[in-house]
Formats: C-alpha cells, structure tokens, sequence
C-alpha cells in the first residue's frame, strides 16, 4: 500500500519534471505541424487566407513532375551520402585507430565540419566551375575535356561528394570513439588465432559498433531531407532542376512562388516519409543491433 | 532574502531607466522616429548618392533616422521583402518591380494608396514610367527608375577584330555567330544560375514571334490558352538553335550573371544580353580605367515572320510602393519627393541609371543615356519580363522551359513540361 502511494507520487513528479520539455515540444513541434496542416486545406492569395476545408493541394502531389524529381533526387542524394559519408567516415576512423596518437590526422579531417556552409559551398563551387574550376583544370593536366560537375547527370553525385567531404570526418569521430571503446584484449585473442587487420575490422570490430552504424545510418538518412544550404549555395535557382531535392523545392514553393497551401501540403508529405524512413531505421536497428553489448 | 530583494530593486530601476530612455517621444533629438527603406543590394556609386540623400532628408527632418535595409541581398524579390513585411520592423517605403507585383501588393494590402503623391509628382515624370504602377484606378508605385531589360551588350574591340558590324535581322545575327566561333570566341555568353537571364531574353523570341498580345494572353494564363502552344514552340527553336550551333557557353545554367560578365571584357565571350543596369556593373568594375571597358550595343535582332512588333523593347519601371501599414506617410512622402528631385536624378543619370525625371534626363548630353531613354519613349510595345509582370510560378516554369532548351530540350517537350506545372494555376 505505501510502495503504492510512494510510485503515484513518483510519477506525478515525474511528469512535473518533463512539463518544461513537453511544452517546449508543443510550442515548437506539435503547434506548428498542426499549423501546416491546417495551411495545406487552406485556400491562399499569396499570404491571405481565404478559407479552409479544401484538398486541392493534395490532389496536385501526385501530378507534380518537379515533385518526383525532387523525391528521386533525395533518394539519390541519400545512397550517395550513404556511401561518402558513413562508408568514408568508416574508412578513416580505420585508418585513424591505427594512428591513435595522431591528433593532427583527426583533427584535418574533422576541420570541414566546423566550416560554415556557405563557405563550404562557394568554396566547391568554385572548384566545380566549368572554365576555371580547379577540377577542371586538374583534368586538363591529363588532357581530359572539361566536365560539368553541377550538370546533369552529375549534378547530384557532385553535391554529394561535397557533403561527404564535409560530414565524413564528424561519422569518423563517431566510429572512433566506439572502436577505441573496444578491449584491445579482443583483437589480441583474434591475431593469436590468425586473424588479418582486415578480417579483424571487418568480423570484430566492425560488428560491435553496429549501434553506431545504426546511429549513423538514421543521422544520414533523415539529414538526407534536410540537404538545402549546398543545394542553394552551389545550384541557385537551378534551372535545369537537375538537382531539386525536397527542401529547395519546399522552399521555392512556399517562398518565391508564394503559394503557401501547396508549401505547406509537400511539408506534410515531407513530414510523413521522413517518420517513415525513421520508422524503418528503427526497425534495423532492433532487427540489426538488438540487445548486444555496445561500444 | 535582503540581498535577494536588494538585487531584484535594482534591476526594476535599470529596467525601468532603460525603458524610459527607449520611450521617449517628441523630444526632437535625433533618432526618435525611424523611416525604414528596404531594397534590393545596390552597388557602391548608388549607395553613395542614396547616403547624400538620407543624410539631406535627415537634416531637413530633424528627430527623423532613416534606416535602409539592404540584407536581403539577392533574395530581397523573393524571400527578403516579404519577411520585412510580416516583421515587427516593416519598411514604412519598399523597393518594387513595376507590373503585376505591384497590382499584388496593393490586393494583399501592403502598399498604401499614394494616388495623392502620384499626381503631384506626375509633372516632373515621364509619362511612359507609370506602366504598372496601379492597380484598380490608383496609383501604388512612385517610379524613379525605367530599364530595358534586355539588351544585346557586345565587346567593341572583337568586333571590330573581326570586321563585325552590330546586327539588325536574325540571319545577319547568326552570321556574326559564326564568325566569332571560327575564331574560338563564344558568341553569347549568360549566366542563368539564376534562370532570369536566360528567361528574359529569350523571352522577347516569344513576343517578336508568337505576337504581343497572344503572349500576354497566354503569360496571363487565360483560360483555353498552353504554354505548349504551337507559336511558343516555334518561337523556341530559335532558342534551340543558338544552343545547337554552339553560340551560348556551356555552362549558361550554372553560371552565376556576376561570374559571366568578366567575360565579354577577357574577351573569350562577345555578346551580353542584359538590361541597362550593366553600366551599372561596368561603372563598378572599371571604377579606376573606365577607358578599359569598350562596349556597346544593339536590339534583340528581329525574326523575318514574326508576329509580334519588331521594334518592342523588354523593359519595366521600377520605383517605390509606401507600406500601407506605415505610420510615417508624410515622412515617406516627404522622402520620394527629395529622392525624384532633379538634384539626386541626375546623379543617378550620371552613373548610367535611366531617370524617370524628364528635366534631369534632358539635362544629361550622354548619347547613351539619350538613346535609351528615346527607345523606351518610342517603343510601340513595351514587354513584361515574365517574372515581374505575370504570375511567379508560371514565369517560374517557364524560365525552366528555356533553360533546358538551350540545353538541347526540344522546345515541344521543355513547354510540355511547363504547362503540366501551369495547369493548375489556371
């Protein structure tokens, strides 16, 4: 009876406690996607509302060319970043734990991430420039034509690229961090036994920080729907619309094309398939990761 | 707890002092009412003549601080002004693009009737600078600024290299083309990363050759009309064909249009299709040798066939609206008249700037600026650029469809695509 006093008491504490958090997640979370709902059955005259109860903004979704464009995009720009940022940043933390007392190898890497975005992509922008671009003229060395980096088809591979160039070091801090958590006892065991470095990193080491690969996984992934400061930076207005993604989409919409209803209907559709694609990494990670030792 | 209360006292005092001071009203010490301008980024010689003005303007009113806001940089069209608008600080007086942008202010409820301001101002502007200022029977816009938006600029010394004279018809035009490639200079260069560019000059193929009023039609999205219209089509070949033959840099779509002016003056490019605000970036960048920038230029050349006016000029006006929320009106009124005052329109007409001031224009003997202003007086068809005139979506799709077909898009399929984005705005 006490025992059960003592838990009532417990959790109405408890919730006091989270009151702050919860209302934060109200004010700037719950409140504002029911806003955009609400915008997305709305009718608009630019900014002035004229009257709510409509789903004409739903049924132009599946109609819009621009929109599948921007779905496949981010999709692409997902695999890519995939493969240079987790799979990059995985390759060097290899390299780094077997430089352990290298500071300054870690340090060059990780120095991108701290670089405002802007910089990063005038700086890319510049290097990707057809006449006098760095890349270019790297090429010309070896007497191969000039490429159109911000150009279909390599518009998104190129952005890609960048972004790994960015975030890679900041996953490979990530991975360190777990394999340097790693008992050096469980390498030792597995050299005795004959073990290759790379049969180790790949059968040992590797496996024990699947967590973190899961972590990386789901931060690459939904970061994925959030890509728009390279794109904007480094495209413009992207003509060609070779590298429209959800957010430059979303934001040439609702703020230059002020058409608020539609804005707010693919913020919604956004909204959605990004829980979805959490909804999926959180299945890996139980299915992949489980209730394993972590490191 | 004495201490407690002791700090919480003072604090009450400090901010109630600091309120106090923020507060006060009337006193007529300078900086106790605020004008807010907000515009586009200009460059350093306009700054310069705009700081004379506000210090002038300040001086006449004392207790009045005029401050400008120009942050918003490039995206002041799009995203800049319309934040400073819902802002707790809104521009009491706006930079604006004469048209349909204008007509939407005034519907939306942002820009006050200066109808007023308007007639009294109208005697000293010409006549042709008020297109696109109003909006139902009153005027919205106070314009201080006409352009042509589209002029054919061309490096002088490689035409003359070549024994290249300005070109009048389409086919003369594309045999200047070909010699320039002959000797490996591109004839055209753009930089369309900001799809404009491109837009607005290919945009004047659409009303030479389709017709002006069809385009206006079908640019104002009227019901039973496409963007995929047979005349559009057409129209868009030629725009094909430049990109075909070579004659517009491969990289126009990625280009920024400050990146692609240094090269009509490296000499790598000949032709520059831009409005009369490249003097403005020639003045700017030749500061110090403006002997050094030999330029000038020639009318989008004229299609043998076409159904629109051969002699129509892409141009607009552009001026300021008054917020209709300000609560400064006299002051904004007070404002516009020093800054339409022949004194300060000459200075601008001394950087290359087309005034709407008719006495200032006529005080200037540069033959540029005469000429201009002659063409845009003289033009029996003044065409809207698409992004500033029409519906922004629509201009939007469309600018697309001609940046892909000098891609090498066939014009049927680029328009096809654009009015499937169009259709429902319709």
């Amino acid at each position: 009876m006490g025992g059960g006093m003592i838990r009532q008491r417990g959790g109405t504490t408890g919730w006091l406690y989270a009151v702050p958090a919860l209302l934060l997640f109200l004010l700037v979370i719950v409140i504002p996607t029911l806003f955009t709902v609400t915008f997305s059955v709305a009718d608009w005259q630019r900014f002035q509302l004229k009257g709510i109860g409509t789903m004409k903004h739903y049924m132009r979704l599946p109609l819009d060319i621009t929109l599948g464009k921007a779905f496949r995009n981010t999709f692409l720009y997902m695999s890519y970043t995939v493969v240079f940022e987790i799979g990059t940043g995985l390759f060097l933390a290899a390299i780094a734990i077997r430089l352990r007392r290298s500071l300054l190898f870690r340090s060059l890497i990780f120095a991108p991430v701290v670089l405002p975005s802007i910089v990063t992509g005038v700086l890319w922008q510049q290097a990707f420039a057809m006449e006098a671009g760095l890349l270019n003229r790297l090429l010309a060395v070896f007497g191969v034509e000039s490429v159109r980096w911000l150009a279909p088809p390599l518009t998104i591979f190129s952005i890609s690229l960048v972004s790994g160039w960015v975030w890679a070091g900041f996953f490979m801090t990530i991975f360190y961090a777990g394999l340097v958590r790693i008992p050096e006892s469980i390498s030792e065991s597995a050299v005795l036994d004959g073990a290759s470095p790379i049969t180790i990193f790949f059968k040992i080491q590797l496996p024990l920080i699947r967590n973190l690969l899961v972590l990386a996984l789901l931060i690459v992934t939904t970061g994925a729907f959030k890509g728009f400061d390279l794109f904007k930076v480094m495209l413009r207005r992207d003509p060609l619309e070779s590298g429209v993604v959800f957010p430059t989409y979303l934001v040439r919409t609702f703020f230059e094309n002020r058409n608020i209803g539609y804005g707010s209907a693919i913020s919604v559709l956004l909204t959605v398939v990004v829980l979805m694609i959490m909804g999926i990494v959180a299945v890996i990670r139980r299915v992949y990761v489980g209730d394993m030792e972590e490191y | 707890m004495r201490r407690l209360c002791y700090v919480v006292a003072v604090l009450l005092i400090a901010t109630g002092v600091l309120f106090a001071g923020g507060k006060q009203e009337g006193t007529g010490e300078p900086g106790d009412t605020v004008l807010r301008i907000a515009s586009a980024i200009q460059g350093p010689e306009e700054i310069r003549i705009y700081n004379d003005l506000v210090a002038e303007f300040e001086a006449n009113h004392p207790g009045t601080r005029v401050e400008w806001d120009r942050s918003t940089g490039d995206d002041y069209q799009f995203t800049g002004l319309p934040s400073l608008l819902e802002s707790d600080t809104p521009p009491d007086i706006y930079f604006e693009w004469g048209g349909n942008r204008v007509a939407e202010w005034a519907a939306d409820g942002y820009a006050l009737d200066i109808t007023d301001l308007a007639d009294e101002l109208r005697p000293i502007i010409n006549e042709s600078a008020w297109a696109g200022s109003e909006h139902e029977g009153a005027t919205y816009l106070i314009p201080d600024n006409q352009d042509i938006t589209i002029m054919m600029w061309y490096n002088v010394d490689l035409f003359n290299r070549y024994g290249l004279a300005a070109p009048d018809t389409w086919d003369e035009f594309l045999a200047v083309g070909e010699v320039l490639l002959e000797n490996g200079v591109t004839p055209i260069v753009m930089g369309n990363a900001d799809a404009w560019v491109a837009g607005n000059f290919i945009g004047v193929f659409l009303s030479r050759w389709a017709g002006d009023d069809y385009t206006h039609r079908v640019l104002s999205l009227e019901p039973g009309t496409a963007l995929n219209n047979p005349r559009f089509i057409e129209a868009l070949q030629f725009a094909y064909e430049l990109g075909r033959r070579g004659f517009i840099n491969s990289d126009v779509n990625t280009l920024g249009y400050e990146d692609s002016f240094a090269r009509l003056f490296n000499e790598s490019a000949a032709i520059y299709p831009l409005g009369t605000w490249f003097t403005d970036e020639v003045v700017n960048a030749f500061a110090e040798d403006p002997e050094k920038a030999n330029f000038d230029y020639f009318d989008v050349p004229s299609f043998a066939g076409g159904a629109g006016d051969p002699d129509s000029v892409m141009g607009l006006n552009t001026g300021w609206l008054v917020n209709a929320n300000t609560e400064n009106r006299n002051l904004a009124y007070d404002f516009l008249r020093l800054l339409l005052s022949e004194k300060y329109q000459s200075r601008f007409i001394d950087i290359g700037r087309i005034s709407t001031n008719t006495t200032a224009m006529n005080g200037s003997d540069d033959p540029y600026i005469r000429q201009v202003a002659r063409t845009l007086d003289s033009t029996p068809v003044l065409i809207s650029p698409p992004d500033t005139g029409y519906d922004l979506e629509m201009a939007s799709a469309l600018y697309e469809a001609i940046a892909k077909v000098i891609e090498g898009i066939d014009p049927a399929t680029a328009l096809a695509e654009a009015e499937n984005k169009v259709q429902f705005l319709r």
